[in-house]
């Protein structure tokens, strides 16, 4: 009911029909000079192109029953990480980088079995598969008892999703962006379920962690605002195979004590703009002095192996600063 | 023709297809767009930009489920830019024009208490506008809202939890119950 309330709140904003209509055509045809042709050429030549390099390899006789076998396994993990829009999973699974796993717990009669997972940068996902289990309905939800020693930290810095496929699997991912600053190389992270929608139960898991090989570059440059007020003091960049981690300490003044630094846009050397999978999260914010220092990260997606350097734009919320961007030399 | 099949078509380059899913969800990108913005000439700039933006990227969407809430994204990521760059902030002294120069009409009355309502959600921060909008209006999950913005769901709660209170303080006395109420979560 409170929610309709608003609803009918919002609702009541008038809404010029004809403006609207014109406005999205003049976007689709501002859209379409620049990129008149593109679209259906670039969906024509990508399967000419898949399917002459199929092709060639199927006619070079490079096939034996073993490779078939690792042929065949890729899509399905693939799919898992596909499900959840999961780009880094899917191209880790692409490259055989997601381990495979086998963990089943069963309680209440519902089994979960965790089936993959991979710790790239400061990320990790853990996907599972639900079974004896019915949803009825395309999603479904999950909470967690517990995750890693049970501190809050651990549970803020994860996020969750269940779906069902179009085959009727029940898939769960747990995304953990790790909460401490200094990474381990391996661990186990234990992960309690504590229900699957309205069934309640425990599935404990004890899950193995490696951390994918990644490159740690010391940075050392700062990006200070115009009046000396606010700066990010990059410090490190731990690139992974998928992703990579900014680590920085954000000065803030007293004044700003509510401020939030976050990393609003990330170009690699072509220009061509890195997503930015999380930004903000903070281990410690202290006052020194007349002003505040916060060790934060941020998370981003794939830096491109070409690239030489990426260029960072902070911005500061709350006082709606931007910062001179900074490039990132990644010394490859 | 269902959603799914529309983004499809749109995806293998049909435009009117494409024109045609855009235009399921104007309402709804219209007032969303307004909220942020809060006037009309800019919820229209946004939207615009919006169908302009969407087209060019439909190539990035992977999963077809998801075209609703990859559009909302493209559109508060405009209408948050042009704020930006408009530096534009709307003070509740604005409100005050609508009570003093007009007589007390039922009209002018029922206008006030609509801006009181829309002027409270663009006094929020933009993190707990994004939430509540993404929470009351169209409805996304707390998971959801979660994955959208790349942040925890506990987070999600907490700005849901913040934002709520802050709601209530500007609107005091007003009579919007909905915040009172309860917040379920999914």
């Amino acid at each position: 009911m409170d929610k309709q309330q608003f609803k009918d709140e919002i609702n009541d904003i008038e809404v010029p029909q004809l403006d609207v209509c014109t406005a999205i055509k003049k976007g689709i045809v501002k859209a379409q000079k620049e990129k008149p042709i593109k679209r259906k050429t670039k969906l024509l030549a990508i399967p000419l192109i898949a399917s002459t390099l199929l092709i060639g390899f199927f006619s070079s006789g490079f096939i034996f029953p073993q490779m078939s076998r690792v042929l065949a396994d890729v899509p399905l993990i693939g799919k898992i990480y596909s499900s959840f829009d999961d780009s880094i999973g899917e191209n880790l699974a692409a490259s055989k980088l997601v381990t495979e796993l086998n963990q089943k717990a069963i309680s209440n009669g519902v089994g979960v079995t965790v089936n993959s997972v991979y710790y790239d940068g400061g990320r990790i996902s853990v996907t599972f598969k639900v079974d004896h289990f019915n949803a009825r309905s395309n999603e479904f939800m999950f909470d967690i008892g517990n995750i890693g020693d049970g501190s809050d930290k651990w549970m803020n810095a994860a996020q969750f999703d269940g779906v069902v496929t179009s085959d009727g699997d029940h898939i769960g991912q747990i995304i953990i962006d790790y909460p401490d600053k200094e990474f381990p190389k391996d661990m186990t992270l234990p992960i309690t379920l504590k229900a699957i929608n309205e069934t309640k139960g425990e599935w404990r898991f004890d899950i193995p962690i490696h951390q994918l090989p990644n490159h740690k570059v010391n940075v050392g440059q700062a990006s200070t605002s115009d009046d000396k007020e606010h700066a990010l003091n990059f410090e490190t960049i731990t690139v992974g195979r998928e992703s990579a981690v900014l680590d920085y300490k954000a000065i803030y003044p007293l004044t700003g004590k509510d401020d939030m630094a976050r990393i609003d846009k990330v170009i690699d050397d072509q220009g061509n703009e890195i997503s930015v999978l999380s930004s903000g999260t903070e281990f410690s914010r202290k006052k020194i002095g007349n002003r505040i220092e916060s060790d934060e990260r941020t998370i981003i997606g794939k830096i491109p192996n070409h690239a030489k350097f990426i260029k960072v734009y902070p911005y500061i919320r709350q006082s709606e600063k931007s910062l001179p961007p900074i490039k990132v030399n990644l010394n490859r | 023709m269902n959603e799914i099949k529309l983004v499809k078509k749109a995806k293998k380059g049909d435009d009117t297809a494409f024109e045609e899913l855009i235009c399921l969800y104007k309402d709804q990108l219209y007032r969303t767009a307004y909220l942020y913005v809060q006037n009309k000439e800019d919820a229209l700039d946004v939207v615009q930009e919006t169908a302009y933006k969407a087209y060019l990227s439909l190539g990035q969407l992977k999963n077809s489920n998801y075209f609703k809430t990859w559009l909302i994204r493209i559109l508060i990521h405009n209408a948050n830019e042009l704020l930006r760059a408009k530096k534009k902030v709307v003070k509740f002294e604005e409100i005050s024009k609508y009570e003093t120069n007009e007589g007390p009409t039922n009209q002018t009355n029922q206008m006030v208490q609509n801006i009181d309502l829309k002027t409270a959600i663009q006094q929020l921060d933009e993190r707990y506008q994004t939430v509540v909008i993404l929470y009351y209006y169209h409805d996304l999950a707390v998971h959801q809202i979660a994955w959208y913005m790349h942040i925890p769901e506990g987070t999600v709660k907490t700005y849901l939890h913040r934002a709520r209170k802050s709601l209530k303080k500007l609107l005091e006395g007003s009579d919007q119950t909905w915040i009172n109420s309860s917040l379920k979560m999914k």
